[in-house]
Order: C-alpha cells, then sequence, then structure tokens
C-alpha cells in the first residue's frame, strides 16, 4: 500500500497524463471489487426469488434432509396400511406424493394442503397420473376440519412431516378432530422427524443434520423441524397407539393409532 | 428467564431478516372482561414484544397467530398470514368463549393477505383492520375505535430507516467481508468504515437524495461521486491512489447498498423487478421477473360502476393513494396514484372485485 502511494506521488508531479491513463487501470483492478459486490447481491437477491418458487423443488428438499427416508416411509405407509376401497384422508398433502401412492393402490383419497403453491403441483401430479376421479385436493387449513367433513368419514388418516409444524394447542384440535371423522377401527398413521432420547445419539443427527440442513436450504429452501412429543396427545384424544417404529438413527419416527 | 428473553431481542435485532417465532396462542394484559377488545398479531418474536410494550397498561386479549415467525407486513404479502392463521388461533384458542363481542381487530398492514369474509365464515367473528402502530393503539380504543388518517398511513422516520437500512444491508456487507478476507486483506478496515458509513448516511438522507425512483436516486449518487472523483484527479494536489480507491470502492458500495433502493423502504413500490424486465432479462432459472414486473409497472384501476363507496379500500391504503367524496354519494376517488406502492392490500379487501392493476391508469 505504502509502495503504490509513493509511486503515484513521485509519477504524477512529474506526469500530467500519467494520472489518468494510471487510475483507468485502476478501475480495471478495483472493477473486480464492484463486481463482486455487485454479484453477491445480486446473487442474495435472486436466492430471496428462488424461495418464492421453491414448491416445485420441496420434494427433492425433503428427500436429501431425511437422507431418503422420507420416501421410503412413504412407501411402508401405502404397503402395509392402505389397502383397495380405503377412503383415505391426508393432513397435509403438500406436492400431492403419498396422496398419489395411495390412489395408485386403489384407495380414494382426500388431501388438504394451506399452500396454494404446493397444491398447484399436486394437482399437475395428479392430472399427469389420470387420478382426478381418485384423489380430491383442497386448500384449508387442518384447524377448519371441523366443519368440512362429517363424523366417521375415513378409513385411514396419513399425515407425514406436518404435526412438527403445529403448536400444541393445534397439535390437540386436529386430533380431536381427526378421531371424530374416522371409523370406528380406522387408523391414523403419522410420520414425521423426531428427537432421539440419547445424548449420543443425538450428537450423531446434528452433525449429519446440520450439513444435510445447510445444503438442503441452499437447494430448495425447505426445512423441517422435529416433532417433540405426539404419544400423549393421541392418547389425550382417545387415540390407542399400535405401532411405534423408530429409523435407526432415532431421527425418524412412524406411529399408528387406533381409534378405539 | 429475563436473560434470555433480552439475548432473544438481541438477536432478533441484529439478524432480523431470520424468522424468529414465540408459540402461538392468547395472551391477556391487564383484567379483560367479556367486552374487552381482541387484538391479533404475527408470532414474530419482536412484534409480540413492541405490541406488549404499548399493550401492557390496557385490559385486552392478544391472539398471537401462527405466522412462521414473520412480521406482519412481510407474512401477509408473503402468504404467512392468512385467513388460516387467524382461524386456527381463533379455534384453539378458545377465545369466544372468553367475550361477548366478536370483532378481531387485525394490523392494518395484515390486509393484502388475510381474506376477512373466509375468517366470518369459519369461525363466526369479524374482522376489523386497527392501527399501522402498535403506538396508536391507546389512542385508537379512546377515540372508540375509530382511526385517524395518521393512523392510517405508513411513516418512514430517521430511527426506522436505520434500523431497515442496517437490517438489510448487514447481511450481504457481512458476507462481501469474508470474500475480501480471503482475497484483499488490504481493504478490510476501508471496507468495514465506508460500507456501514454509506449504509447510514444512504438510508440517513433518503428522503432528500434527488431522483423519485430508486435507480434514479442511484444513479445520481453514482455521478456524485463520479464527479467527485474526476474533480479529485484534475484538481487535486496529491494525487493519492489511495483516495482513488476509496472513490472506486464507494461506488461499488453505493450500487451494493442502493440494489432496489425503493423496493426496501415501506412507502415506494420495488423498481428492480421493472428494470431487470426493461433491460430484457426476463428470467433467471426459475425466477420470473417479468410477472411481477408487470402488477408493479401496472396503475390500480377502479370499476366506479361496481364500487358501493364501503370505503376498505380507503381503509387498508397505507399510504393515502384513495379520497372519500365529499358529496352525499361519498363516491370513492383514486386521488393520488402515483403514491401507490402496489401492495394490493386494496385489491384483495374490496367485497366488489372492482380494484384491480391494469396496464394504463
Amino acid at each position: 500500500m505504502l509502495k503504490e502511494f509513493v509511486f503515484y506521488k513521485q509519477a504524477s508531479t512529474v506526469q500530467t497524463l500519467r494520472p489518468i491513463t494510471a487510475s483507468v487501470y485502476r478501475l480495471f483492478r478495483c472493477g473486480w471489487i464492484a463486481t463482486i459486490c455487485l454479484e453477491t447481491k445480486m446473487a442474495s437477491y435472486i436466492f430471496m426469488k428462488v424461495l418464492e418458487s421453491a414448491p416445485q423443488r420441496y420434494d427433492k428438499g425433503i428427500n436429501i434432509l431425511s437422507l431418503g427416508q422420507s420416501k421410503r416411509i412413504q412407501q411402508q405407509i401405502v404397503e402395509n396400511y392402505i389397502t383397495t376401497d380405503d377412503e383415505v384422508l391426508e393432513i397435509g398433502c403438500g406436492t400431492g406424493t403419498l396422496a398419489i401412492s395411495c390412489a395408485e393402490k386403489g384407495a380414494s383419497v382426500v388431501g388438504f394442503d394451506i399452500s396454494p403453491q404446493m397444491l398447484a403441483v399436486a394437482r399437475r401430479k395428479v392430472r399427469e397420473r389420470n387420478l382426478t376421479g381418485k384423489v380430491q385436493l383442497q386448500e384449508m387449513g387442518a384447524i377448519e376440519m371441523d366443519k368440512a367433513f362429517d363424523n366417521e368419514t375415513f378409513d385411514k388418516i396419513v399425515s407425514t412431516l406436518v404435526f412438527s409444524e403445529f403448536y400444541p394447542d393445534e397439535q390437540k384440535y386436529v386430533l380431536t378432530q381427526a378421531y371424530r371423522i374416522l371409523r370406528p377401527g380406522g387408523l391414523i398413521i403419522i410420520a414425521d422427524e423426531v428427537r432421539s432420547n440419547s445424548l449420543w445419539k443425538r450428537v450423531l443427527q446434528l452433525t449429519v443434520r446440520i450439513p444435510l440442513m445447510v445444503i438442503t436450504y441452499i437447494l430448495t429452501q425447505t426445512s423441517t423441524k422435529a416433532l417433540k412429543d405426539i404419544r400423549s396427545p393421541l392418547a389425550d384424544a382417545g387415540f390407542k397407539i399400535i405401532r411405534e417404529k423408530r429409523s435407526v438413527l432415532d431421527s425418524f419416527a412412524l406411529y399408528v393409532a387406533q381409534k378405539g | 428467564m429475563q436473560i434470555k428473553e433480552t439475548f432473544r431481542t438481541a438477536i432478533g435485532t441484529v439478524f432480523r431478516l431470520l424468522p424468529l417465532s414465540v408459540e402461538p396462542g392468547l395472551r391477556i394484559f391487564g383484567h379483560p372482561t367479556e367486552r374487552s377488545p381482541v387484538f391479533v398479531t404475527a408470532n414474530f418474536d419482536l412484534t409480540v414484544k413492541r405490541l406488549a410494550r404499548y399493550l401492557k397498561n390496557l385490559d385486552c386479549y392478544l391472539l398471537v397467530a401462527p405466522t412462521g415467525g414473520i412480521n406482519v407486513w412481510c407474512a401477509a404479502k408473503g402468504g404467512n398470514f392468512t385467513a388460516h392463521s387467524i382461524i386456527s388461533v381463533v379455534k384453539t384458542s378458545g377465545i369466544s368463549h372468553k367475550v361477548a363481542n366478536r370483532t378481531l381487530i387485525l394490523p392494518q398492514l395484515a390486509a393484502p393477505g388475510i381474506d376477512i369474509g373466509l375468517v366470518r365464515k369459519e369461525t363466526g367473528w369479524n374482522c376489523k383492520f386497527g392501527p399501522v402502530y402498535a403506538r396508536d393503539i391507546p389512542e385508537y380504543i379512546a377515540n372508540g375505535f375509530k382511526k385517524t388518517n395518521t393512523m392510517r398511513h405508513v411513516k418512514w422516520t430517521l430511527a426506522d430507516r436505520l434500523d431497515v437500512g442496517l437490517g438489510v444491508s448487514s447481511p450481504v456487507l457481512l458476507a462481501i467481508l469474508v470474500i475480501l478476507a480471503i482475497f484483499l486483506r488490504t481493504w478490510l478496515v476501508e471496507f468495514v468504515v465506508l460500507g456501514w458509513g454509506l449504509v447510514l448516511l444512504m438510508y440517513g438522507f433518503f428522503p432528500w437524495i434527488p431522483g423519485k425512483a430508486g435507480w434514479h436516486k442511484l444513479l445520481f449518487l453514482e455521478v456524485l461521486i463520479g464527479v467527485g472523483l474526476l474533480g479529485y484527479i484534475f484538481l487535486g494536489a496529491g494525487q493519492m491512489g489511495y483516495i482513488r480507491n476509496l472513490f472506486f470502492m464507494a461506488m461499488g458500495l453505493v450500487m451494493v447498498i442502493g440494489t432496489d433502493f425503493s423496493g426496501v423502504t415501506p412507502l415506494y413500490k420495488s423498481d428492480f423487478d421493472p428494470l431487470l424486465d426493461k433491460l430484457g432479462i426476463r428470467r433467471i432459472g426459475p425466477v420470473n421477473f417479468s410477472g411481477r414486473a408487470k402488477i408493479i409497472g401496472g396503475n390500480i384501476i377502479l370499476n366506479q360502476t361496481k364500487c358501493t363507496a364501503c370505503g376498505i379500500c380507503y381503509d387498508v391504503c397505507p399510504r393515502g393513494v384513495y379520497e372519500i367524496g365529499k358529496d352525499e354519494h361519498k363516491r370513492v376517488v383514486i386521488k393520488y396514484p402515483e403514491l401507490c406502492e402496489a401492495c394490493e392490500a386494496c385489491v384483495l379487501q374490496c367485497p366488489e372485485g372492482a380494484l384491480s392493476f391494469g396496464a394504463q391508469f
């Protein structure tokens, strides 16, 4: 820095034209600082805009984040618990992946979601697979279930990665409603991310999860929370838990509960 | 507990672009009765805290709606603060058993996102838009729940400007700082002083920088610095390369800080999308600039044959675009279309669908 400073000071005293040519040269050298600045700003602006188009990439994001578990668990739900001619309700159907798998197995599905953007993707997928007669989609919040559905109208209620988004009061409300609209003996199947009870597994989870979270967020602006406690709200609503399955790392759980 | 809350406030203030949420639900202030007012807000930590400051001496209920930890205006415009959020908190909080009246008082800036018809249909509650600022709530109540015109309008005071400037620019400047720290360590101190100094100057003097649109202001500043630089080169005695580099750096920084300079304000619509559209950049990857550019570039149009002069557009407009006629018909007129910032609150709230954005005025 100092060297440059001295150099210019000497040079400029002798030549009058020199500073102008030098400053043009400087402009090029300094230009790249400005370029970096601009690019960073542009990148952040575009990033913000990409956020708005996130639904198209939601499925991909969830799959990366859950290391493929979300897809596997959805397949398990369809294989083990959905039968032909079931009437299924999906709470928070998102882009419709699970609803479509259920319909492909012969069930008739009603799915709802709060996000019109997600539903637009879901509707397109349903149309592409010619399942419009089997899958019925609507935009509503889970709390609006009280007016939307009659008592005892569904055989199964499925919901993946949704209950962790609810706050405790909402969870309670939704489970009470779910109990009301299920037929006797009907099942509610909830799959969600959970936190392990053992410390070392939690540490292991976090080491895997934090880098994944960053990558997923950058690629798809999707993230999830962990479900805290679902056993007691389920029991409070009147359900009997008949199966609980946790993944190897204790990071993903499947709950199956029955209306008594 | 107190320490934790202070810490959260500090984090929330510095990193205000990140959503910091509190648990939604019912809060009780004072000793409310069944005739006390019910206010609604978003579940952004700072929002709830600031609101609580003005409600703590009143007897009222506050419903904190789930909006993903995002503030009222952004959540309303971004689809996080919708009728669904309100329906959820009304039904789960049991507020209906506590009060006899059925009127929710919403923040006025929630108007771009909330379908009040849907809230009424699902919960039986009516919605009313209260003042823009929480500090006006005591006066609003004393007025018999009537807003004055000043309560309807968004202002951008010096404190707010610096607040926004630092909140919006700091993450970008920090990112550049990291890049500089890796590649060009000699410029770090200058960058910090010049960067944050310019943020304070540019936002502090925002109303007085000549130019109507944000990029006009930006152009003015660039020319100003350019002229300063040329003047320095031709007239300056010292001819120090160092000072000249500072000029260049300032030019770059002004661009960075001022990108979408009017879009960050609560007063003007963003001119970034239309500018890109004009330059021929219609989309980058999945991002479509021209769609939004059309709305921003258009003007608000009122279909007088549909208008019933209910005045809701006048009530929710944060910029005072509308005026209600003094004659007996009380007709609504678009008096100051140039003030419109395309928040679309009136378009959504108009019960007759009489308002829309069109190509020409």
